[in-house]
């Protein structure tokens, strides 16, 4: 039977040269008038606040700035920000920067919908209300970004340590600006992480075995094409921003792609890894994503070589005759970590990261700690072998 | 980095339960007394009464007005009439249910009652007149496979006075929703069927070309397609062969279906900027001739193949990959793909014509035709993907 999709999201891109001063009237038109600005403290310090309010300051309503976010998103950062949101009298709003301000500003947004006043009682209080308080959100992801402006994905921590996830289609962004202006300079260790990142969120959507919305095939392979141009090229002149900016773009949306059919496990075991030991998730992640390519069978419902024609001419794919999809595939990832290798020495395992065996183990045990047949398969692939 | 802008737009919805949830969409629009389009044949059919159950199954929304579309010839007119309906039965939205050209109109229906401009004629050169002054729900339901109108942001309107066909382009046409229904597409006869495959193909070219040659004729507006917008045509080009051979061959509904589906999301994301080459000429030849654009679009797409041929190299190489899949690709020289993609393309057009087309007639084109298919192009403002910025004696060296 077939599937119905009717839940293709309503994000609208702005991107390219002069994106947010055009986002001025699309906000405009969509009736923002007092504005709140949630961005973090690197912004802040590089200056990319200043470049934002220089653009846009005169044109919009902005009543309330909250900077404080730090790397790791607060549960503490969401309840002040609410206040000030609440207090200003604010109608949308507006996220600056990397992952913790995005993280913020969407638990902002969810909060004011269910009408919760503390992120730390979301889980017991919530009582996911239908109420008709539309909070818009724009966010202008800078080249930190990891794709999650694009999820529904919540994940804030608290005090005690403990993390808050929620994934909500009410924590969906509706403006997502993409400004050449936005895109800082960086070294070639982390665009080579950010890049391989979106590449494996883009593959990981494409090979995904859930029925997923046809829109993340475009988005995915739209990412693929974009990096395979612009990948080797950035990580060799990282000082164009023309480079910086189309990576900057695919990893976008490959975080479109990957959010709307995330690999659950993937990510979960990431994600715990981080916490354990505050490694950066995006090398976590890719280090995590090339093993599983390497050890996991594929074990795809579709014809592997439909995906190999859908990528197209591709010059990392090597189509020797008698290769079967699923190999062509695997090939192509590794030849793609062996060549950036060239450039760039990046992590290609968790030891690179300073995690020692005994937090792997920690985390291994955890995350099978329910007990679950395909949690303990999957992390003693991924993590045992 | 040239700033460019790209939304979700129109929402597809493929599936078995679509047309009945039709009210849950519409009172998720705001809908409450809906205008529903159709023609006689779906009348009669039956599917119209459908249609209108269950639009009524929902609480609190009525039918204002069920309009039958005939003689649509006289677009003006046409248009009027629609227009006096839809405000003299005070409704709020719009289902209309039929082939492309009646979904056009549907479309035009809600820019004029949308936008407050009552005189159609203003749209013609300037996309950006026409600013929401009211909200009018749009749901499509195509009954033809491959026309793409039932979700972009065009709308061909024949122009009586100039006898040609006027393309409009505004935000405001894409449609809320649009609703596949299989049962529907495979209630049409083989024949239409493989003029909406020939239709589809021709969108996917144009969109391929489109990727590194978006151009304007001559444009009052700068027209460029997105990033985003451009894959779409890639999507919908690989193994475009083997599923519309294997879906004319078994015409079951799950596979129009799908079919149908990528060619909608193809329209989506490519009309949103504009018309392809392969669509514009064939309008153009249809109008000349003063035939039907279906039996138009052979020579368009075998025009259009060769008319780029020369500046689309290494595109129509990456094209044939997509087209015919990796394993053919590979059998064929560096130098000889982009030429195997034109020929590939041509020997697919001549099968479908061939086989699944009956009593087709080719159309003949004299000098003086050749001749008005240039000047009818010229008044095309938003044709994309031609990446020799409108060159009338290749045109007319290739429609030879």
């Amino acid at each position: 039977m077939r599937e119905q999709y009717n839940f293709e999201s309503d994000i609208k891109f702005l991107t390219g040269r002069g994106a947010i001063r055009n986002a001025t009237v699309a906000l405009s038109n969509i009736g923002c008038r007092r504005m709140m600005l949630i961005c973090d403290e690197n912004s802040v310090k590089h200056g990319r606040l200043k470049a934002l309010l220089r653009r846009i300051g005169k044109d919009l309503n902005i009543v309330a700035t909250y900077k404080k976010v730090q790397d790791v998103a607060m549960a503490d950062d969401c309840d002040k920000a609410l206040r000030l949101f609440k207090e200003k009298e604010c109608d949308s709003i507006i996220a600056l920067g990397q992952k913790s301000a995005i993280y913020v500003a969407k638990a902002v947004k969810v909060m004011i919908k269910d009408g919760v006043s503390f992120m730390s009682n979301y889980l017991d209080c919530a009582v996911n209300n239908i109420s008709s308080d539309f909070v818009p959100l724009t966010v202008i992801p800078t080249y930190f970004s990891s794709g999650i402006e694009a999820s529904n994905a919540v994940r804030v921590s608290c005090e005690d340590k403990s993390v808050i996830g929620i994934d909500t289609p009410f924590a969906q962004t509706n403006f997502i600006i993409l400004d050449p202006s936005m895109c800082a300079l960086l070294g070639k260790k982390r665009i080579a992480s950010i890049g391989l990142n979106a590449l494996a969120m883009a593959i990981s959507s494409l090979t995904s075995r859930k029925s997923v919305n046809p829109m993340t095939k475009v988005y995915a392979l739209d990412a693929i094409t974009l990096l395979t141009d612009n990948f080797e090229p950035c990580l060799l002149y990282s000082g164009i921003r023309k480079y910086r900016y189309n990576v900057a773009f695919a990893t976008m949306l490959a975080g479109c792609a990957y959010w709307s059919s995330p690999n659950i496990m993937l990510t979960k075991l990431a994600d715990l890894i981080c916490d354990i030991s505050g490694a950066d998730y995006r090398d976590v992640f890719n280090i995590l994503f090339a093993k599983g390519v390497e050890k996991i069978e594929f074990k795809w419902e579709f014809d592997t070589y439909a995906l190999v024609n859908l990528i197209g001419y591709n010059r990392y794919i090597d189509v020797t005759e008698g290769k079967k999809g699923g190999q062509i595939i695997k090939d192509c990832v590794n030849m793609y970590y062996a060549e950036l290798q060239k450039y760039v020495k990046y992590p290609l395992s968790l030891a690179d990261l300073g995690i020692d065996d005994e937090t792997v183990k920690k985390a291994y045990d955890e995350f099978t700690s329910d007990g679950d047949v395909d949690k303990i398969r999957y992390a003693g692939k991924l993590l045992k072998d | 980095m040239r700033y460019a802008e790209f939304s979700n737009g129109t929402k597809i919805i493929d599936g078995e339960r679509g047309i009945a949830d039709l009210h849950i969409l519409l009172g998720g629009l705001g809908a409450s007394r809906v205008m529903i389009i159709g023609d006689r044949q779906l009348l009669s059919d039956g599917y119209l009464d459908k249609v209108k159950e269950s639009v009524l199954a929902g609480s609190g929304i009525a039918v204002g007005a069920v309009y039958l579309g005939e003689d649509l010839q006289d677009s003006e007119s046409a248009l009027k009439d629609m227009y006096f309906v839809y405000m003299s039965n005070g409704c709020d939205g719009i289902v209309v249910c039929g082939s492309g050209k009646l979904v056009d109109y549907a479309k035009l229906l809600r820019l004029t009652v949308s936008a407050q401009v009552k005189d159609i004629k203003k749209f013609f050169n300037n996309s950006d007149i026409g600013r929401k002054v009211v909200d009018v729900p749009l749901i499509t339901i195509p009954c033809r496979l491959g026309e793409g109108s039932e979700c972009n942001a065009v709308a061909v309107f024949y122009d009586c006075q100039k006898k040609l066909s006027r393309n409009i382009i505004n935000e405001l046409l894409s449609p809320d929703y649009c609703i596949i229904d299989g049962q529907l597409l495979a209630s049409a006869s083989k024949s239409q069927l493989a003029y909406g495959v020939l239709n589809t193909l021709g969108k996917a070219i144009d969109g391929f070309i489109a990727i590194h040659y978006a151009r304007v004729g001559i444009a009052i507006k700068k027209v460029d397609t997105h990033p985003v917008g451009r894959i779409f045509s890639q999507v919908a080009l690989t193994n475009l062969r083997a599923k519309a051979l294997g879906m004319l061959a078994a015409s079951q509904e799950d596979g129009l279906a799908s079919f149908a589906q990528d060619g909608a999301y193809l329209a989506k994301g490519l009309d949103a900027n504009g018309m392809g080459m392969i669509y514009s000429l064939a309008l153009a030849i249809s109008d000349v001739k003063a035939s039907d654009y279906y039996r138009c679009l052979p020579l368009a797409i075998k025009a259009a193949v060769n008319y780029n041929l020369r500046v689309c190299g290494e595109k129509y190489s990456k094209a044939l990959w997509s087209f015919v899949g990796w394993h053919e690709y590979s059998k064929y020289p560096q130098e000889e793909r982009a030429k195997g993609f034109v020929k590939c393309v041509e020997d697919f057009v001549d099968e479908i014509v061939g086989e699944y087309i009956k009593d087709f007639e080719p159309i003949i084109l004299t000098d003086d035709d050749r001749q008005d298919i240039v000047i009818n192009m010229s008044y095309n403002p938003n044709m994309l993907n031609n990446p020799r910025y409108f060159d009338p004696i290749a045109i007319k060296a290739v429609l030879k």
